[in-house]
């Protein structure tokens, strides 16, 4: 039989537990939310306590519809704060996890898994580029990519280079994994899709998600190495000891990460008030599913494509247009009646015309219309785009078939040999190795042992050189990694590179180029800029020109 | 059983003090019985989880609730699983008729399938695993294996209607009729029903019990073993090394052990017991092998 | 008198008898007609070429992979006891309940279960794709 004993000891017991327990229940009754619990048609308690206006990102992602567990997983059917953030994603659209948030079914799946397998996630061109250029790898076209290159165990001095200089700039880095200057809001798709928190109203927790990427979600990777963010805002990076002192006059500026630039003439298309996805297709930005080595293979559009001679193929009726994709944003924009409307377009007919990238893609927001002044008797329609950010239609100018354009020998010009105004130059770079100081480890996710350090003697800019490109056409070449590699201190030897890269400069000029700043200039025939003096076959006033147009002595 | 039975004199009664472990785990099943009756308004087999995460920590006191239904079905389990320590200890198996004996070991498979089915209904990730399993395993019985895993679990998948109902119903009717027959009373006495429901309460007062992903998972649910209930480690890791059928036949193999118990004597009820405690230490062997793997 | 009472109890028991085999029989049918029918998914088309473009994608209890001519799926329920085995940090999956582990394309290479994960090949059925395991 139970005695007293037992049952006092019980009672005690149980009076303890009674007194955790309610402990525990007014913890429960203060931490549960006090909100509806309900998101779109499912429970959502999240949404229960997550009641303050600024924590919903509003628009097609807002909190009435998505709730908040459909992109931060987390548990939504839990009421306790602990319990509730079990799981939880912090970062929305981080690769790792972009298969269960926005690429979840029902919701972006197709191109999570492009994005996957894009060149900004793989960044294999950077990595290939880099083994090569420090004698690693015999060409530059290897199929790296930047995890693979971030995972080695043992890293070889290039590994090395990429872990503590260039890994950041790479869709998979998660945020807190990113040098300053290229810190947004998150990684994978919020890396474009989520606004910077300091350009909206910075008492909001919550930032808004949105498709309309404007440039400054670009500038933080691209305005390095290509520098192509900077050269089309009209900005020409230096070095901080050529502000002032240069005999070139510079209008400073000085950039969010500190870099000090100079104003020089932006791109006709940023005067114009273009954006980069005014022009780059999707299928550039998120990848088409295939895996590509470098940035020239991933890109599609082309000057041509808007502007023409458009290529065979490249103008067909939509009823032809085979990418899935730009079909249902089209048809999803002409229920709307809104966007591709502003353009007073002919109607959605099947047979409209669409010019396409080199791979098939249409360009969604470049639409004929009928010409608005009738008094053009040559044709009676004109191609317009329409800015994506604000909807404003801008005419496009179209190639006319003149003497300038049907120059013999020069077939193989791209558009951009000619049109480009200028090109930022950085002829010399020192890259050694530091093992005694430390620098961000990208592989590491914090600081460690040993620092790449480059030192440049200075930028400049100009006319860009021209190069000839493995499929033969003739392009802008830019000094690519004109290098001295000291990677004694990683048992990696001294290198030194003289590399040009093909590169689109994003720095069209109103007026092409001269004949002289190809065939005459100093920079045309070597990188060594300003070096030359002699020109022979020139006459006195070829001479003085090219001498106007010579570049900043370094 | 006819109504004599419910007013006799339990066996063994103050002179046996085995007869003091049996009453309490009487009194945790009936504790059990009530505070699952308690929750029954709460719980919904379509919603499962939902329902269960409301009641949590969106209904005064319901993780209580909830914890007390729990440690009281552990402390049934406990305790008659000290029951028959005892009596096999002090050799009081013939207090029962040899009917009521086999029936009463059967109140361990029994016990264990209240306890699996209960967690079954808890409808998160580590219950949604469990379910396929014993899908699995009752399907290896020979002949009506297909039979049984769908008159256990139904024949919807995944819905846990069948087993809710079974949890709530078929099993708790058994559990309760074999521990009146055995006990010999309809209902528990009120010392040990006052005393399982206060430590019980003790219990699920002190030591919280978990539902859903545990706090601070990683987002991307890197593959880890799944544990299962604690009750079941031994289970889990024999499975890890012995075939399938297993999962049935050694439960079956310790019920026909501890079931000719009763009717054996001297030297072959040594042999039953040194069997049936081989047995237990495989169980915790196994334990240790499911734990370690999860590490 | 005593032998017309033992035969009435006869009866009655014989009946229950009877009752109850018939019901048991029932229920055996029944039951036995509620064994699962060979499961069809349909996948879109373009789901299965994402999928493959991928490397391989979960969809429901379906791992879609392949080469782009010929995709198939695999089950996702582990060989061994019907758990849902997941991607393993170490390539191919990994089960959860027993440890199980199979390489990239389904086959076993440790653990309890004996069987590679199951293998349906995708038929074509108009602008979808449908696996029958």
């Amino acid at each position: 039989m139970f005695r007293a004993p037992a049952l006092i000891a019980a009672l005690f017991a149980a009076l303890l537990g009674f007194l955790v327990a309610s402990g525990r229940e007014s913890e429960r009754a203060r931490g549960t939310g006090r909100g509806p619990d309900r998101a779109g048609a499912r429970t959502e308690r999240c949404v229960s306590c997550h009641v303050k206006p600024e924590e919903d990102p509003g628009g097609s992602h807002s909190r009435a519809a998505l709730g908040c567990a459909s992109c931060h997983l987390g548990n939504p059917l839990a009421f306790g704060k602990e319990r509730a953030h079990g799981g939880l994603e912090r970062e929305p659209g981080a690769l790792s996890t972009a298969a269960m948030t926005c690429g979840r079914e029902g919701c972006h799946p197709r191109e999570a898994a492009r994005v996957a397998s894009s060149l900004m996630t793989r960044a294999s061109g950077i990595v290939s580029v880099d083994r090569f250029a420090f004698g690693e790898i015999p060409s530059p076209d290897s199929n790296e990519t930047v995890a693979d290159a971030l995972a080695a165990a043992r890293p070889t001095p290039a590994g090395l280079h990429l872990r503590k200089l260039c890994a950041g700039c790479h869709l998979g880095a998660r945020r807190a994994n990113r040098d300053d200057a290229i810190h947004g809001n998150g990684s994978g798709c919020a890396a474009c899709h989520v606004a910077r928190l300091t350009k909206v109203d910075p008492s909001r927790a919550h930032p808004p998600i949105d498709a309309h990427v404007p440039n400054d979600r670009c500038f933080g990777c691209h305005s390095r190495s290509g520098r192509i963010s900077l050269t089309y805002e009209g900005l020409a990076e230096v070095e901080p000891h050529q502000i002032g002192g240069g005999s070139r006059p510079c209008a400073a500026v000085k950039l969010a990460d500190g870099r000090p630039a100079c104003r020089v003439a932006p791109d006709v298309h940023q005067t114009a008030g273009m954006s980069c996805i005014d022009c780059h297709l999707h299928t550039e930005l998120m990848g088409d599913g295939m895996a590509r080595t470098h940035e020239e293979e991933q890109v599609e559009v082309t000057c041509e494509a808007c502007h023409g001679p458009v290529r065979v193929g490249g103008e067909v009726p939509w009823s032809d247009v085979k990418d899935a994709i730009s079909l249902e944003i089209r048809e999803r924009e002409n229920r709307r009646e809104d966007f591709l409307r502003k353009g007073k377009r002919e109607g959605s007919a099947p047979d409209a015309p669409t010019r396409l990238g080199s791979r098939g893609t249409p360009i969604l927001n470049l639409l004929r219309n009928s010409s608005s002044s009738s008094s053009s008797s040559s044709s009676s329609f004109v191609w317009t785009l329409i800015r994506k950010l604000d909807g404003v239609v801008l005419p496009v100018k179209q190639t006319p078939r003149d003497a300038n354009h049907a120059r013999k020998g020069h077939e193989r010009l791209s558009c951009s040999s000619c049109h480009t105004a200028w090109a930022p130059r950085c002829d010399t770079c020192h890259t050694t190795f530091d093992a005694a100081r430390t620098q961000w480890d990208f592989a590491a996710g914090k600081p460690t042992a040993g620092a790449w350090m480059e030192r440049s003697e200075g930028f400049s800019w100009g006319p860009p050189l021209l190069g000839v490109r493995s499929d033969g056409r003739i392009v802008p070449a830019a000094p690519g990694m004109i290098l001295d590699i000291d990677a004694t201190a990683v048992d990696g030897g001294k290198t030194s590179r003289r590399l040009l890269a093909p590169m689109e400069p994003h720095a069209t000029g109103k007026k092409a180029r001269t004949c002289e700043s190809c065939h005459r200039a100093p920079a045309a025939p070597d990188f060594e800029v300003g070096t030359r003096t002699g020109f022979r076959g020139l006459n006195a006033a070829e001479k003085r020109r090219v001498a106007a147009a010579r570049l900043e002595p370094r | 059983m006819g109504g004599s039975a419910l007013t006799e004199a339990p066996p063994g009664g103050a002179r046996s003090p085995s007869g003091d472990l049996g009453r309490l785990a009487f009194g945790f099943l009936a504790v059990s019985a009530l505070s699952g009756l308690a929750l029954v308004p709460f719980f919904s087999p379509a919603h499962a989880l939902e329902s269960l995460e409301r009641l949590h920590d969106g209904m005064p006191w319901g993780f209580f609730l909830r914890a007390l239904h729990a440690y009281s079905s552990f402390g049934l389990l406990v305790t008659t699983v000290a029951h028959l320590v005892q009596v096999l200890a002090r050799r009081t198996e013939r207090q029962l008729s040899a009917g009521a004996w086999w029936r009463s070991v059967l109140l361990f498979p029994l016990t264990f399938l209240a306890l699996l089915s209960g967690f079954v209904l808890r409808g998160d990730a580590a219950a949604a695993e469990a379910l396929p399993v014993w899908s699995r395993i009752a399907e290896t019985v020979p002949f009506l294996g297909p039979e049984l895993q769908r008159l256990l679990l139904g024949v919807i998948p995944g819905d846990v209607g069948a087993i809710s109902l079974h949890h709530a119903g078929t099993f708790t009717f058994l559990l309760w009729l074999i521990t009146a027959e055995h006990g010999r009373r309809l209902v528990p006495d009120a010392r040990s029903l006052v005393l399982a429901g206060l430590v019980s309460a003790a219990l699920a007062g002190a030591v919280p019990l978990t539902l859903g992903p545990p706090p601070g998972a990683s987002p991307s649910g890197a593959a880890q073993i799944l544990l299962g209930p604690w009750y079941l480690l031994g289970l889990q890791g024999a499975l890890v090394d012995l075939p399938v059928p297993s999962a049935w036949l050694a439960p079956l193999l310790l019920v026909l052990l501890l079931g000719f118990v009763r009717g054996a004597d001297g030297r072959a009820r040594r042999l039953l017991l040194v069997l049936a405690g081989a047995w237990v230490a495989a169980w915790v062997g196994f334990t240790a092998r499911i734990l370690l793997l999860a590490r | 008198m005593s032998s017309r009472r033992d035969f009435l109890g006869e009866l009655w028991r014989g009946t229950g008898g009877a009752l109850l085999a018939a019901s048991a029989l029932i229920l055996h049918r029944a039951l036995r007609a509620a064994a699962p029918a060979p499961r069809e998914t349909t996948l879109s088309a373009e789901a299965v070429s994402r999928a493959i473009a991928e490397g391989g994608a979960e969809w429901g209890d379906l791992f879609v992979t392949g080469p782009p001519s010929a995709p198939a799926a695999l089950s996702l329920a582990c060989t061994h006891l019907g758990c849902r085995v997941r991607p393993a940090s170490s390539g191919g999956f990994a089960c959860p309940c027993h440890g199980s582990r199979f390489t990239a394309d389904g086959s076993r290479t440790a653990g309890p279960a004996r069987a590679s994960l199951s293998r349906a090949l995708l038929e074509r059925r108009g602008a979808s794709w449908v696996a029958r395991l």
